[in-house]
């Protein structure tokens, strides 16, 4: 079901499934670039079946408004955004919140798993690291090749003139090559570039900080021909999260979608090892 | 100096945006939240509607923190990397400007239930009734200023707001021209340092010493300290000349204020 409401002047607009319950968890889904909710098809149908799941549509795509003020786009400002999205949509305080991010969704993940404090149940990743892990992969000449685009992004009016020159052959490529499963007309890369740089900003401003610890467990799913990203090492992790597992499958960069079943499999058994551990505290 | 109406329309239009984003911070904040990203999310919340520059950027004071306990110089005053824990007292201040008028407010609140800081609270709406009365009175700035310390020592509490530089209780607030050009902002902004200095910095200030005129719009802030927390409020206070030319009146600007609405019977 497709919801909106204006939240700090702008429509924003997100896809909400399940029951409406007020005691349940919630999963609150965060989509990448070129991408759009719709990319989570196959865990709104499996995990919508138990649990409320919301996934919001990215600034400027669908039906949420865009902003000519390039500070809306900021990881602060997006997670602001959700939260009150999940207010939005009945979710009360008591309710455990377990966040999905793939791509860009998932440095926003990583970020608002640090406001959600105590309601954070899981965080899981697929294909989206954090902002911290990026900002020090910058001296992994892999990682910088495979991300080239990113910094080709930062130079405006020449990246905004080109991409939108051939933007729906480019997003036709990054699908192509990130073996994207699911036909997406609608994507943008466009609408995502002050994202980008917003993005960027945040890698330069908290390069040299010492991130907080999240307690909750995190899952992190990789998938082993990412295009776009070096696989996860348990190093880089370390110092974001106290518990954390990493999985890394034969596919590309849209795991989630191209092998939904191993996917939602995974975070099945995810979530039922902390409900064991929980039953035996 | 007077203020039109439509001044006090602005400004109270600021100070509602500033209470607006301690609210929105209020019901999010969450235990294990750093000072630090506490007034970054305040600044983002007033960016995102639509300000531009701020008399001075958002603070947060967790625990003792709340109470400037241990500060030694003005670093310590910046928001630090101290984590929330449930039990702390939060104090939220801000200070945004909105087409050239600022706004500055304080509030505290706590996460769980706090016995203390209820009653500090109390205390402190004893203290808001009580402040127009000062001003209209005879008294100078600094007797009010020497009052309201005598009176919340008497109460068993700490003047924290003599820890603030220059002592202040209170500052005056007037409309900032040019507030568009952009400026540092290291906690206060130049166009904040510039609104005193060009005036005078001491009669703009409600310190101990202060003498001069006690017309204006002032950002009243008293500050008290108990054990182990800190609790304040800051709204502006309307202060102007008798129209018969002899004394003044005092009125707060807005009631629509948090720690007034909270304390209101059901």
């Amino acid at each position: 079901m497709l919801k909106r409401t204006k939240i700090r002047d702008l429509t924003t607009a997100w896809l909400e499934e399940g029951p409406p319950n007020v005691e349940g968890d919630v999963f609150l889904f965060l989509h990448g670039c070129p991408d759009t909710p719709f990319t989570w098809k196959h865990q709104l149908d499996r995990f919508s079946t138990s649990a409320r799941c919301i996934a919001p549509f990215a600034r400027g795509i669908g039906e949420s408004e865009g902003s000519r003020d390039s500070k809306r786009y900021s990881l602060d400002a997006i997670a602001l955004d959700h939260l009150e999205i999940l207010r939005e949509s009945g979710e009360s305080r008591d309710q455990s919140i377990i966040v999905v991010g793939h791509d860009l969704g998932g440095p926003q993940a990583w970020n608002i798993a640090h406001l959600l404090g105590r309601r954070l149940k899981a965080l899981i990743t697929i294909n989206g690291p954090a902002a911290y892990q990026m900002a020090h992969r910058a001296k992994n000449l892999r990682q910088l090749a495979k991300s080239w685009y990113a910094g080709f992004f930062q130079i405006p009016v020449i990246s905004d003139s080109l991409i939108r020159w051939k933007e729906k052959d480019l997003i036709r490529l990054s699908h192509r090559v990130g073996e994207k499963a699911l036909v997406e007309e609608n994507a943008s890369i466009v609408k995502f570039l002050p994202q980008y740089r917003e993005g960027f900003k945040t890698l330069v401003r908290i390069y040299p900080a010492k991130p907080a610890k999240i307690e909750a467990p995190v899952l992190v799913l990789a998938g082993s021909r990412d295009p776009f990203l070096e696989l996860p090492k348990a190093d880089e992790l370390k110092p974001l999260a106290s518990q954390v597992t990493i999985r890394v499958l034969e596919g590309g960069h849209w795991i989630h979608e191209s092998m939904p079943k191993k996917v939602n499999q995974l975070i099945e058994g995810f979530l039922g090892k902390i409900k064991e551990k929980k039953d035996e505290a | 100096m007077k203020h039109k109406t439509d001044d006090l329309e602005a400004f109270t239009k600021t100070q509602r945006l500033a209470y607006q984003c301690v609210l929105e911070i209020k019901r999010e904040i969450q235990p294990g939240w750093t000072e630090k990203q506490t007034a970054r999310l305040m600044d983002v919340y007033l960016q995102d509607h639509g300000v531009r520059t701020f008399f001075h950027r958002s603070f947060a004071w967790f625990g003792d923190r709340s109470r400037f306990q241990g500060f030694k110089n003005y670093f310590d005053f910046m928001p630090s990397n101290r984590r929330l824990e449930p039990t702390d007292v939060i104090i939220l201040d801000t200070a945004p400007i909105v087409e050239g008028y600022p706004g500055d407010v304080g509030y505290a609140y706590s996460v769980e239930p706090h016995e203390g800081l209820q009653l500090a609270k109390r205390r402190l709406l004893d203290f808001r009734k009580k402040i127009p009365s000062l001003f209209s009175s005879e008294r100078s700035l600094a007797e009010i200023w020497q009052e309201i310390d005598r009176e919340l020592q008497a109460l068993g509490y700490d003047n924290i707001h003599s820890m603030y530089p220059f002592s202040v209780l209170g500052h005056q607030m007037h409309r900032i021209p040019l507030s568009k050009l952009p400026g540092l902002t290291i906690p206060f902004s130049l166009h904040s340092y510039w609104m005193f200095l060009s005036r005078g910095l001491f009669k703009e200030l409600l310190g101990p010493k202060t003498r001069g005129d006690k017309a204006g719009l002032w950002a009243i802030e008293p500050h008290i300290g108990g054990a182990g927390f800190g609790a304040k409020f800051e709204e502006i206070l309307v202060v102007r000349k008798k129209t018969s030319g002899e004394g003044y009146e005092a009125f707060w600007m807005d009631d629509e204020v948090p720690h007034l609405k909270e304390a209101a019977p059901a």
